[in-house]
């Protein structure tokens, strides 16, 4: 088969895994004959055109596999055309396309050929090719096989910039129903020993900088929402304990795109891409904002409002928090105010050392006052006299044409527990 | 009104700064009126001795930080530049680290503000910039940035193209950095009209690209055809991300052969 005609079918299968990020690792090499360093803030270079970010070469190994999720589009009853690329068209590739500018590196995954670990010693081949034999020093981001053995995972931490294992389903009841041959063992158990290598190597390298990198840019992982009937906060504490227990770097939601038709799964008419827009706001939230899940969302409400980001959700529910001033709140309290982000809380913090703020002010070192000057005020004045009230201020926040659709998930229907079809027999062709 | 000229290199600029007073415009050549009626003018020309004394004391009392602030800032080329660099400068004197915080005063603002556009160019296109080889062994990168960015982007390819011999050239400017062995040369280098015209590899003449390039340059636009995702297309976005001006240099978004029958034809008049 044709080189071209390989990438495409490999490049296709790869494409439903989420992660892009290319940053996080920091490596570099002055050798002779040497190329690539990894760049710490990551660097897009192109956006395809469902407007996702390419920064890397995201391709599978093969997609011949043995196994037959629900979910996937690779599963083994599927009629779709199979290819399996040779280790050194795969190191070709990215030496080319790296050398040319066009990507960051490189993100090898693989359906199962054979077994767990027979895939997995083909990809550790292709990453130390490129680092051992072509000098390759740019980011990778390799994918750890379900069920492949420890030493192999050690083996490719030791040259690779992130690993991740997906959990695929955001629980134990769906994994089994739609991926009955992944187990949540065995997804586990390489996470949790990533984790912990990734912590040894960090106390290691404080003592000595001669003890080798292990997986430097971190782990992550992928769940797919909205092909199985968790809330919203039940995938939210799933993140929050992998954050908290595994040491993940990102963990990743995708939007279900029904590529199968199976009775196990729901039929949506579009991938909830709304839904998953939420989750990424929530996740952030969790990880730079100082939010816990259970002050997101609780089990009178485990779904986010369509129409208001996850901030605004939890502001709107917690008036007596607001109005917080801009002169004096402490960080914790300034990254609660909806539309202030980071990088301007950061900025408020550094300026308001030297000058007293007002709304002019905040407006020109780039704060957007949108959505913050319900929520804020400068040395006790508000923004403009209204009403600071639940409804008023839902009222301004929510974009007009959003109103439009109340519901917000016209589009977008989600199956709950109750409306699952349980499987009556063993799911075909199930092991 | 007073007025300081210079040839509008950086080094000139560090010549200038301690000279320059609040009022006096600063005007490089070329880049301002030929004369004004009544002005009082004076030429600064560049002095290197105090040129790298201003650096180091715009290093010492503003740090690292604040010294890179005002280079970016330069490097933007944005009109009324020298100026705000003239009260960023003496700001940094009174207020050390700390004088970009000073928000009261509109030439830290400006600075701020034009450094900010320089590095969000740098960053783009240090994604966005293409190498094509060269029939001789050179990997080679036209652009055309918005603004001066050559110099920031030439360290970042240093380090990561080894010994890899690379020329990013900025077309709009005619300026080159050529990468030979680890190290960096700038010249002038005037395009040919063909390449002005149209990067893409169709308009070449023969022999100038590497016989490899075509075959890497169509796995690419296979590669990127394939990874989106069709029931999330969403055009608005990318383009929200790749604005049309960078486009042109992007191999992913060249319109495939006899897309637009108009273009070729006008290609054709004026080739």
């Amino acid at each position: 088969m044709e080189l071209e005609r390989k990438l495409a079918i490999l490049a296709d299968a790869a494409k439903y895994d989420a992660s892009c990020s290319s940053s996080g690792s920091k490596r570099a090499s002055q050798a002779k004959g040497a190329v690539g360093n990894a760049h710490v803030s990551g660097i897009c270079h192109s956006w395809a055109d469902d407007g996702r970010c390419i920064s890397l070469l995201k391709i599978l190994f093969s997609n011949a596999c043995v196994y037959d999720c629900a979910y996937c589009l690779n599963r083994r009853s599927n009629d779709v055309p199979r290819a399996t690329f040779t280790v050194d068209e795969v190191v070709d590739l990215t030496m080319g396309f790296y050398k040319r500018n066009y990507i960051e590196g490189l993100f090898l995954s693989s359906a199962v050929m054979g077994t767990p670990d027979a895939t997995m010693e083909k990809l550790l081949e292709v990453v130390s090719k490129l680092r051992l034999q072509r000098g390759y020093h740019g980011y990778i981001h390799m994918k750890s096989i379900p069920g492949a053995s420890l030493e192999l995972v050690r083996r490719t931490g030791l040259l690779v910039d992130r690993m991740s294992v997906n959990i695929e389903l955001p629980s134990e009841g769906s994994l089994k129903v739609l991926a009955p041959e992944k187990e949540k063992k065995s997804i586990l158990t390489p996470m949790a020993y990533i984790g912990k290598g990734i912590r040894e190597v960090a106390l290691e390298r404080k003592k000595s900088l001669r003890t080798p990198l292990f997986v430097p840019a971190g782990q992550s992982t992928q769940l797919i929402v909205g092909a199985s009937p968790e809330s919203d906060l039940q995938i939210l504490r799933l993140a929050e304990g992998l954050y908290g227990g595994y040491n993940l770097k990102r963990v990743y939601y995708s939007a279900y795109v029904a590529v199968n038709r199976d009775h196990r799964l729901p039929v949506p008419l579009k991938p909830p891409l709304r839904r998953e827009h939420r989750l990424y706001q929530a996740d952030w939230l969790l990880r730079y904002y100082g939010f816990k899940a259970c002050e997101l969302l609780d089990e009178g409400r485990p779904d986010f409002d369509p129409l208001l980001d996850p901030k605004a959700h939890w502001a709107l529910r917690n008036m007596h928090f607001f109005p917080v001033e801009v002169n004096t709140a402490d960080r914790e309290s300034l990254l609660r105010v909806p539309g202030l982000g980071v990088q301007s809380v950061k900025r408020i913090l550094r300026i308001r050392r030297t000058l007293s703020l007002d709304f002019e002010t905040l407006r020109k070192i780039g704060v957007v006052l949108k959505r913050a000057r319900y929520f804020l005020t400068c040395n006790g004045r508000m923004y403009e006299p209204f009403s600071f009230r639940e409804g008023v201020i839902r009222e301004a926040l929510v974009e007009p044409e959003e109103r439009q659709t109340p519901t917000g998930r016209l589009f977008f229907p989600r199956l709950r527990s109750g409306d699952l079809p349980l499987p009556l027999s063993t799911p075909k062709g199930g092991g | 009104m007073r007025i300081l000229r210079y040839d509008g290199r950086f080094e000139s600029l560090l010549t200038l700064l301690p000279q320059w007073e609040r009022g006096e415009r600063i005007i490089a050549d070329g880049g301002g009126p030929v004369a004004f009626l009544g002005a009082l003018e004076r030429r600064v020309e560049a002095n290197p001795i105090e040129a790298a004394e201003t650096a180091s004391t715009l290093r010492k009392r503003g740090g690292e930080t604040l010294f890179r602030l005002l280079r970016y800032a330069f490097f933007s080329e944005l009109a009324g530049r020298e100026e705000a660099l003239g009260e960023f400068y003496q700001a940094v004197l009174r207020f050390g680290r700390e004088a970009d915080r000073h928000y009261e005063l509109p030439g830290v603002v400006k600075t701020v503000e034009m450094a900010k556009r320089t590095g969000r160019d740098v960053h783009r296109w240090k994604g966005f910039l293409r190498f094509r080889l060269l029939g001789d062994g050179v990997f080679y990168a036209p652009f055309e940035p918005d603004h001066n960015v050559l110099p920031f982007l030439t360290a970042h390819f240093r380090k990561r193209l080894g010994d890899q011999e690379w020329m990013v050239h900025d077309l709009k400017r005619s300026i080159a950095a050529l990468c030979r062995g680890g190290r960096v040369g700038y010249a002038r280098v005037e395009a040919p009209g063909w390449l002005l015209r149209s990067p893409s590899l169709r308009d070449a003449p023969d022999g100038f690209y590497a016989e490899e390039e075509e075959r890497f340059q169509e796995l690419w636009k296979g590669f990127f055809r394939s990874i989106a995702i069709e029931s999330r297309k969403n055009l608005k976005l990318q383009r929200q991300f790749m604005p049309k001006k960078y486009q042109r240099y992007l191999l992913e978004k060249e319109e495939l052969p006899g897309s637009s029958p108009a273009k070729a034809l006008k290609r054709g008049f004026e080739g």
